[in-house]
């Protein structure tokens, strides 16, 4: 009896004492925990409250700490997070250097405002950033630059003032941004730099408000852009349910709670680019945000004709698409993802016959690529693809088309028939001038593929491009802002980078 | 000239029509009576001294829009001689959040007080009386830095126990217990552990312990557990580990506790090497004769668990319901203990030992916290700057021999380096180094030890103490990271 019930002991043991590992339902049971800077504590309480609210079951678990803080528990303890708010972009750049955040995933949901404050009685009469050279301003507290994010943008925006090799002297460094704010209700300095918004507006309980006063808002265009983060760490296990936080918080709903908590959130629009606008799209981003600090550009570089199935066929929604011609629009609307009246022309370009440039010799114009030596023509499919159309309607136009479609082989993209032409496998091929053409003297110099003959417009109507808001978007006004921005004189002159000319 | 009067009464009537008819045409447009925050505010009231009574008459008060101060001209006013002001604005022009304008008063020397100002009056005009109490700028100072961990009531839940703990391994686990063992001829675990545990039940500061460390010298005790118990005694005793550890944190008290030891056994253990072993007049036997007998623990240990967990208890934020739920057990098992298990005479001593170490303690550590919050307002940011965003050498060296040469009673170190930390914004290292130097050393303490030890030994001491200390701030600084008090992120 005793061996019997020793080996039921036993057996017990053995089934039950085994290292347990975590199941599915382990998984599905953590709840979603979000380390979220402590200034941020009651949009992110509001915001949980929200979720939990809108999805039914799901647990979200909000954990305030320090955001410098926050970061050495994930990377020092190892504890646990799915997701991550970093007020900048100093804290969560260590998690991406040490691999536990991908750089891709982090998304911004707002943007913030430097200020300069000063403690409520101002005794160093600080007015401006200028003042602060000033002799009655004995000390300056600032958060770490290295660690703080606001403490790396203070640095930035007093650089480019002229000022930090100034005021470095008397300038304190706070390990955190809380304690410099401190400084400053406590009257131990005469100045200092936060955001507006977190912690002065969004943790007020945290903070004696009444002891400091704003004196100044630092322009938009000396530091940053600041804007507040989130992220999933790579080690989620609730990667799912990260994702669909982050994508509440970005939608209009999740960024209108934000607004409601003072939250400068930020209006991100997802602008589909054609990648052979790659280079002037980056400046036009810089610029418009710069001007329009409550919306920021993710842009999405594709080739033309991929972006537009990405809409059509596989269910993606940008808010901007931008095309390289009539065709790759129109096939949009013909989906009904666009509205008829929604696309806006920003630009032209020219349509140039091009050949290696060992092939200068036969191929001089385009009547040219009627002669037998000429025997290989490259282009895009017509149907869905605005060059080829374009290239077959001015052959059309010209009355070479007969002759000449027997030699055309069809390529996918302009970048497959280019590269072909550069490498002296085909005759010829039809491009825009500055896409991918170069059009800048220097860079065409040195090309090997030389353009021909630029095509006269008449005889294919002009390439125009076209921006449509998509039906879909969530902030079309916005995405109506971006478009409008197309227009600007300043805007066209870094487009001509790619050839791109104003629409007549 | 028949048709002028006609004119005339045509071009009165026209006039009155233009005097009447501005305002209806208006009306036809926006009635102003109709929007918000267009109409005058007249506020008014007394600005007076609070708890002392007084007029305050200096000062300004100021309508702001918090968050939006440099968004428009702030409206002010002076505070009349008699206290009073009178302040007139018109809401709509200080933007267009009407809900979150306020009304201040900012007067030197007193506490900035800010108050928002009634809807209906902002969105519809009108007179509204806000008075104001002002609070002096040093009292809200002072209970600014400290009314979160050492004047507030919570802090009584925790260092009550803690003194009916600390009296009670004093009243019950006899002196000797430990410092018979500290004898040349006892073992080096048990004598440098005994030294190192006796400041669990003895002195609370670097200038109690020196009598203690004298009559142990002199007794014939081994220089290395000698100077162990000279250094660990006013950091380890209980009362002292736990307002440490409610007033700083936690993990900084732990790693005191932790550091103090090891530092001990390490200064212990180089003066017993540099110096070679005291011979003791007395044999260790005599010397323990001289100590007297042991007594029994058992009861008192038990109580000690017991005061321990209440302790814990006490410092763990929970609802008065369930705080109550969980002490009262835990008192009335004490109650228990003390009535069945104690004889009268021991829980007299207990509760003697409790009443003289609160006697002991608080009379001198709350006028020492005030003094300390007042001191640490006045002094600027800038002298403290060597200790602030530094972890070094030569921030922790001076750290640990500031501690090592000022004198702190009973406890006061501690709420010194919390308003350094808090106030003065010095990193945590040098914190560490003072925390580690100041209970176990002090100028005065130095100079009558000298004088019984000579100063070579005195010298090596605190050398090696002030170096440890440096060593232990440089590794605590680079390890644990920036000080933020509880209140200030949670």
């Amino acid at each position: 009896m005793c061996y019997r019930l020793l080996g039921v002991g036993v057996a017990v043991l053995l089934l039950g004492c085994g290292k347990k590992t975590p199941g599915r339902e382990d998984v599905a049971s953590r709840p979603l925990t979000i380390y979220v800077p402590c200034g941020m504590e009651l949009p992110f309480m509001a915001a949980e409250k929200a979720f939990e609210a809108a999805n039914p079951g799901t647990d979200v678990a909000i954990v305030l700490d320090n955001a410098n803080i926050l970061v050495k528990r994930i990377m020092d303890k190892g504890e646990y997070a799915d997701l991550i708010v970093s007020p900048g972009t100093v804290e969560v750049d260590k998690l991406v250097a040490k691999e536990r955040v991908r750089a891709d995933d982090i998304k911004h949901f707002a943007r913030y405002e430097l200020t300069l404050f000063a403690p409520r009685a101002n005794p160093g009469n600080v007015k401006t950033m200028a003042d602060l050279t000033n002799p009655e301003v004995k000390v300056i507290s600032i958060a770490e630059p290295e660690e703080n994010s606001v403490g790396r943008y203070t640095r930035q925006a007093l650089q480019k003032a002229g000022l930090w090799d100034k005021i470095k002297d008397k300038t304190e460094f706070t390990e955190h941004p809380i304690t410099a704010y401190k400084h400053v209700a406590r009257e131990k300095a005469q100045a200092s730099f936060a955001y507006r918004s977190c912690p002065l507006k969004t943790a007020p309980d945290k903070l004696e408000y009444s002891k400091i006063r704003i004196l100044e808002k630092v322009p938009f265009n000396t530091y940053g852009p600041a804007y507040a983060c989130i992220a999933p760490l790579l080690s989620s296990q609730n990667r799912t349910l990260a994702d669909k936080f982050v994508s509440y918080l970005l939608s209009k709903a999740g960024q209108d709670l934000l607004k409601s908590k003072d939250v400068p959130a930020l209006t991100a629009l997802r602008l589909f680019v054609p990648c052979g606008m790659m280079g002037p799209f980056f400046n036009v981003r810089s610029l418009f945000e710069r001007e329009n600090p409550e919306i920021t550009l993710d842009l999405i570089f594709d080739r033309a004709d991929a972006l537009t199935d990405r809409i059509t066929k596989e269910g993606d929604a940008p808010d901007v698409h931008f095309s390289i011609g009539k065709i790759e629009t129109d096939l949009l609307v013909q989906a009904g993802k666009v509205a008829p009246d929604a696309p806006k022309p920003f630009g032209t370009f020219e349509l140039a016959l091009c050949a290696h440039v060992s092939r200068l010799g036969t191929v001089g114009c385009v009547k040219d690529l009627t002669k037998p030596e000429v025997k290989s023509i490259l282009l895009t499919p017509p149907e869905n693809s605005s060059v080829g159309f374009y290239a077959k309607s001015a052959l059309e136009k010209l009355g070479l088309w007969e002759q000449v479609s027997p030699k055309i082989t069809y390529l996918p993209t302009i970048k497959d028939c280019y590269k072909e032409v550069s490498a002296g496998r085909t005759d010829a091929s039809f491009a825009y001038v500055g896409c991918p053409i170069p059009c800048d003297p220097e860079k065409a110099e040195y090309s090997k593929v030389k353009p021909v003959e630029v095509l006269a417009k008449d005889t294919y109507g002009g390439a125009v491009t076209y921006a449509s808001v998509l039906k879909g978007s969530e902030f079309p006004e916005a995405a109506g802002k971006v478009v409008a921005f197309l227009k600007r004189k300043d805007v066209l002159e870094m487009l001509s980078r790619v050839g791109l000319k104003p629409v007549e | 000239m028949a048709v002028w009067p006609d004119n005339r009464a045509f071009g009165l009537g026209f006039f009155l029509a233009i005097l009447i008819g501005i305002p209806g045409l208006a009306g036809t447009g926006e009635d102003i009576t109709a929007t918000p925050g267009l109409m005058e505010v007249v506020l008014t009231g007394h600005v007076r001294r609070a708890v002392i009574g007084g007029v305050v008459g200096e000062g300004i008060v100021e309508v702001r829009l918090p968050g939006g101060d440099d968004q428009f001209v702030p409206v002010t006013s002076d505070i009349g001689e008699g206290g009073t002001y009178e302040l007139r604005f018109v809401p709509g022009a200080l933007g267009k959040d009407l809900e979150k304008l306020t009304v201040s008063v900012i007067s030197a020397g007193f506490t900035v007080e800010e108050e928002s100002i009634a809807q209906e009056i902002l969105r519809n005009g009108g007179t509204a009386t806000v008075d104001f109490s002002l609070s002096a700028a040093t009292i809200d100072g002072v209970l600014d830095i400290f009314s979160c961990c050492v004047l507030s009531w919570a802090i009584v839940i925790v260092m009550l126990p803690a003194f009916f703990l600390g009296a009670a391994v004093k009243a019950f686990v006899p002196n000797h217990l430990f410092l018979r063992y500290l004898g040349p001829q006892a073992p080096k675990p048990v004598s440098y552990g005994a030294a190192v545990g006796s400041g669990m039940v003895l002195s609370l500061c670097s200038c109690n312990v020196v009598p203690l460390f004298l009559s142990v010298w002199r007794g014939g005790a081994g220089i290395g557990p000698a100077f162990a118990f000279l250094f660990a005694g006013p950091a380890i005793n209980v009362v002292s580990m736990v307002f440490a550890c409610r007033v700083i944190g936690l993990g900084i008290g732990i790693w005191r506790v932790i550091s103090v030891a090891v530092m001990s056994l390490i200064v212990g253990a180089v003066m017993a090497c540099v110096f070679g072993r005291k011979q003791s007049e007395d044999s260790p036997d005599a010397m323990a004769e001289a100590m007297g007998d042991d007594t029994p623990v058992g009861p008192a240990l038990t109580l000690a668990a017991l005061l321990l967990a209440i302790l814990v208890v006490g410092s763990i934020e929970m609802g008065i319901g369930l705080r109550a739920l969980i002490t009262l057990p835990l008192v009335a098992a004490v109650s228990a203990i003390a009535y069945y298990w104690l004889d009268r005479d021991q829980c007299v001593v207990w509760l003697r030992e409790t009443r003289g170490l609160v006697l002991r303690v608080i009379p001198i550590l709350v006028p020492a916290v005030l003094a300390i919050g007042f001191v640490a307002q006045k002094v600027p940011l800038t002298a403290t700057r060597w200790m602030s965003g530094s972890s070094g050498v030569v921030a922790n060296g001076g750290a640990s021999l500031l501690g090592a040469l000022m004198y702190f009673p009973i406890m006061t170190e501690t709420a010194f380096t919390k308003a350094l930390l808090k106030v003065m914004g010095i990193s945590t290292g040098p914190a560490m180094a003072i925390l580690l130097t100041a209970p176990g050393l002090s100028l005065p303490g130095m100079v009558i030890v000298g004088r019984e030890i000579g100063i070579r030994k005195l010298l090596t001491y605190v050398v090696v103490l002030v170096c440890l200390a440096t060593v232990f701030g440089v590794f605590f600084g680079s390890s644990w990271g920036g000080y933020l008090c509880n209140c200030e992120y949670k």
